[in-house]
């Protein structure tokens, strides 16, 4: 009886967990949906309701342990890969993060010069009956009421008996007149509408009760796509990069964002300015990740054949311990690390009696790097050679030795090309890894000193990817998100195209034995 | 069967949910990011007017002193309100369209001129200035019983004789870089961008390599090798707190460490050399209005009867060691005390240039600094360079 009970308790809880865990994702998506994001909205009901599809077969399938996976790969790796991978195309940065309509309206908005000889005027709204929208309600410039939204404008026939003493409307035939306290509800369409008269002069609502009358010195012509300043009668027009600009190539602020197609690819050929720091980070970039794999390897390496000496004694002991940077968070001993080569007065300048501009010079600070990335490197490289080498077989060190050959030749001959051969694919991956070593490089250095010839944060430590978070988020002439998506996809086809070309050598190696 | 109540049952709940979701923010609510630390006193100084108005007030804790991503946040309809940003950041603001012209808020009358040209851009106003910071010069008064210098020759005689006779390591703790150089810079005759009472409107006359800098760079040169400066570029406040060094550049956000620390310290204009001025950048720190912002009307309500008073810029300051926007405000704050002598200091120093072209010079300008400092430029060379590319970039040249 008990166990029945028991299973049904389980299968319940088991219930009510999915129920409220596909309730999450749903909430997620209401969420998305109203924010307007919609592809990823739709993902997370996609998903809900995958889930549910997935869970509720009874028998069990390859599916119900491959589904998460694959919903997270999705949502963390794909769809990230391939929105960098269409902003890329646009000239998403500082400037240009409105939409181009949003862009029209604020240009004309902040050229609105207040008339100062004209007191704010009283206004009512008003919602038509019909179609729910809402209208304001004035009397300007001279005694005619008006009713008008950012749309339209019309007269309004007025009886008599329909205004009050105070010149306040009560009644409007297919309108709702609201009363003060109800138009509190409708302040967001309040604070956008704005009504343009024809003598150019606009009205916008400054709170709920008055209208502000300004002038706005551009004025827009949807039908020809243009900007016109009233005051000095140039005329803007959409240039090829977002913004409105006259014919002497004049720009007004802000843009928009828009498709430049392969501009942000193309600029960092033929763009100087670009392409001078990213030739120099690039160049870094490659020499830090080969410096760092071989000289990791190679002490790895010769730690590990000395700690594998048979007469060693304690080798557990120094194992330990030559493990323990793998086992001390990074983060930590990178921040350690850049307090200890503080110049003249850190533990390393102090140790020996020198003051090295460690982090302010950048072939010292290029040192500094190296030297902190093969701390945290080594241990790796030395576990895993240590494994390697226990695995050869003795019968073949001993055929070896009863043959006659010298330690060197044994090693140079048979330990080497063992070893090699079993760490290469662990060594292209390392390659990879610290051609996309971005904490390394952020924390230490934060990729400077910065370079003084470039206008940009590039420095003489910076890596790609490091270059390219520092254009995204960091930069001090505005974030550029577009240029820097066009960034981190050449970087993943560097990393890429290494990783098959260490994978193709690797596969020849294999033919060999 | 099981399985189809359950669908059942999920497809309720999020119909339901649905609607209880999809409503935005209600009426009623505002939304105001200020810089993290500050949130407290934000809230305090407004809490009686949104209790009297029926008002939630959000006052969220952000990095708050420049732009924040609100450029991106924004348009996307996912910024605040209100939020704050020291005035540097208009120009870049404006030309990003996140912000929205504060004009016909504003009570001009209320602040004095260099703080709100610095709020002023194409000739309008985008913020409300709450309090303006500029940094100033810390003595050691148990180092340098004798208290603030008076002049540069004062400084340096005392730094010198400190630093030689061992009591001191270094002169000045301070950044080698173009914000905290400043007033040192402007001592040397060098200029960022010709400015006209504070306002700057023409960024093709650079000065990073002015005449009087290029005659004086030795002096800067001399003073980094008689340690007057710490060419290790390291800000080492303990060893002005812990008696190794007789003077210290501090702003008002240092005074809690300071006070904290225990030492006895004066603060005081910075003296410059040879009679000229030694101003460094005042900052202004205000409140901008998001052009996205989801309630407008109450927003502008906020800025006008809470914000904009003399009440608040004082609250506001008060919490933290600067010095208030508003001319009421100001008049009340004593002028032996440490915010009243950084106000002292800050009305004859300039308004740190609120353009955009801006954040070409800092780049260059502090590369500068570092080459400087760190032995691969002289002073004179390293402007120059600066100087030349920031007009490369600028287009000036």
């Amino acid at each position: 009886m008990t166990t029945v009970n028991l299973k049904s308790i389980s299968k319940s809880f088991k219930y009510a967990l999915s129920f409220i865990f596909v309730l999450l994702i749903l909430i997620m998506g209401a969420k998305l949906f109203r924010d307007k994001a919609w592809f990823l909205a739709s993902f997370f009901f996609f998903s809900a309701g995958l889930i549910i599809y997935v869970y509720s077969i009874s028998k069990k399938t390859p599916g119900k342990y491959l589904l998460p996976g694959v919903l997270l790969l999705t949502l963390f790796h794909i769809y990230p890969a391939f929105y960098s991978g269409a902003v890329a195309f646009t000239n998403d940065s500082n400037g240009h993060q409105l939409s181009k309509q949003q862009a029209i309206a604020a240009i004309i908005q902040d050229s609105r010069v207040p008339i100062d000889s004209q007191p704010p005027i009283p206004y009512q709204t008003l919602i038509e009956t019909n179609s729910s929208k809402v209208f304001i309600l004035f009397k300007y410039p001279d005694s005619t009421y008006w009713i008008a939204n950012s749309g339209t404008i019309r007269k309004l026939k007025t009886n008599l008996k329909d205004i009050a003493p105070d010149g306040k409307i009560i009644k409007v035939d297919g309108f709702k007149v609201l009363t003060p306290a109800q138009t509190e509800s409708y302040t967001s369409e309040l604070q956008n509408l704005t009504v343009e008269l024809d003598s150019g002069v606009s009205l916008q609502p400054q709170d709920l009760e008055f209208l502000e009358v300004s002038k706005p010195s551009f004025i827009y012509k949807a039908s020809k796509d243009q900007l016109v300043n009233v005051l000095t009668g140039e005329i803007y027009s959409p240039n090829n990069n977002g913004q409105m600009a006259s014919s002497s190539g004049e720009v007004i602020l802000p843009g928009w964002k828009a498709t430049i197609g392969w501009r942000n690819f193309t600029s960092i050929i033929t763009d100087k300015e670009i392409r001078r720091p990213l030739l120099a980070v690039l160049i870094w970039t490659f020499v830090n990740a080969f410096l760092l794999v071989l000289l990791s390897f190679l002490m790895g390496l010769t730690l590990a054949l000395i700690f594998n000496f048979p007469y060693l004694r304690s080798k557990r002991f120094y194992r330990t311990i030559f493990i323990t940077p793998l086992a001390i968070p990074s983060v930590l001993s990178l921040l350690v690390w850049s307090g200890l080569f503080t110049t003249g007065t850190g533990v390393i300048d102090r140790l020996f009696h020198i003051s090295t501009p460690w982090l302010t010079h950048p072939w010292w600070a290029r040192v500094a790097v190296l030297i902190v990335e093969l701390w945290i490197t080594f241990p790796y490289m030395f576990l895993i050679s240590t494994g390697a080498i226990q695995a050869i077989p003795n019968e073949i060190l001993e055929a070896a030795q009863i043959d006659g050959a010298s330690p060197l030749k044994s090693f140079t001959q048979i330990k080497l090309p063992l070893v090699v051969r079993t760490l290469a694919p662990l060594l292209v991956a390392s390659t990879a890894m610290a051609l996309n070593n971005f904490g390394a490089i952020y924390l230490l250095t934060g990729g400077g000193p910065t370079f003084s010839n470039s206008n940009g944060n590039a420095g003489a430590t910076d890596i790609l990817i490091s270059y390219t978070y520092k254009l995204a988020f960091n930069s001090q002439e505005g974030n550029n998100y577009g240029l820097a998506s066009a960034l981190s996809i050449l970087n993943f086809i560097l990393v890429g195209l290494i990783s098959i070309y260490g994978l193709r050598k690797m596969k020849t190696m294999e033919g060999i034995n | 069967m099981k399985l189809q109540r359950l669908g059942a049952g999920l497809l309720g709940v999020s119909i339901a949910l649905f609607g209880s979701v999809v409503p935005a923010q209600a009426a009623g609510t505002l939304t105001v990011w200020v810089n993290s630390g500050e949130e407290a006193a934000y809230k305090a100084a407004s809490a009686s007017w949104a209790a009297k108005n029926g008002v939630t007030l959000n006052i969220v804790a952000k990095c708050g002193l420049g732009d924040c991503g609100l450029s991106k946040l924004g348009p996307a309809g996912a910024g605040p309100d209100l939020f704050t940003a020291s005035h540097d950041n208009t120009g870049s603001l404006v030309k990003s369209g996140v912000v929205t012209s504060l004009s016909s808020v504003i009570n001009k009358s209320a602040y004095p001129a260099a703080v709100l040209s610095g709020i002023s851009f194409n000739y309008q106003q985008w913020g409300i200035p709450i309090a303006v910071s500029n940094i100033a010069l810390a003595t050691n008064k148990s180092l340098v019983p004798t208290g603030a210098p008076k002049t540069w020759k004062e400084l340096e005689s005392t730094a010198t004789g400190l630093i030689s006779s061992g009591k001191a390591s270094v002169g000045i703790v301070t950044h080698l870089d173009g914000y905290f150089m400043q007033p040192f810079f402007d001592s040397v005759g060098g200029y960022v961008f010709a400015n006209k009472n504070g306002a700057y409107t023409n960024t093709k006359q650079v000065g990073l390599y002015s005449k009087a800098v290029a005659k004086n760079a030795s002096l800067m040169d001399g003073w980094l090798s008689e340690k007057l400066f710490d060419k290790s570029n390291t800000y080492d406040a303990s060893a002005f707190t812990n008696g190794k060094a007789p003077y210290a550049v501090v702003g008002p956000w240092s005074i809690a460490g300071l006070d904290k620390a225990g030492v006895k310290y004066e603060i005081s204009g910075i003296p410059s050399i040879n009679g000229g001025t030694a101003r460094s950048f005042s900052g202004v720190t205000a409140v901008y209005l998001n052009r996205f912002a989801k309630n407008k009307f109450l927003a502008k309500q906020f800025l006008t009867e809470v914000v904009q008073t003399a009440a608040f810029s004082k609250a506001i300051t008060t919490a933290n060691n600067s010095y208030p926007a508003n001319l009421e405000a100001a008049a009340s704050v004593d002028p032996s005390s440490v915010a009243g002598k950084f106000g002292a200091y800050g009305a004859v120093c300039i308004p740190m240039p609120n353009v955009s072209e801006m954040n070409n010079v800092w780049t260059y300008w502090n590369n500068a600094f570092a080459d400087w400092a760190s032995g691969k430029a002289k002073f004179g060379a390293a402007m120059e360079s600066a100087s030349n590319n920031l007009k490369k970039a600028l287009g000036n040249s």
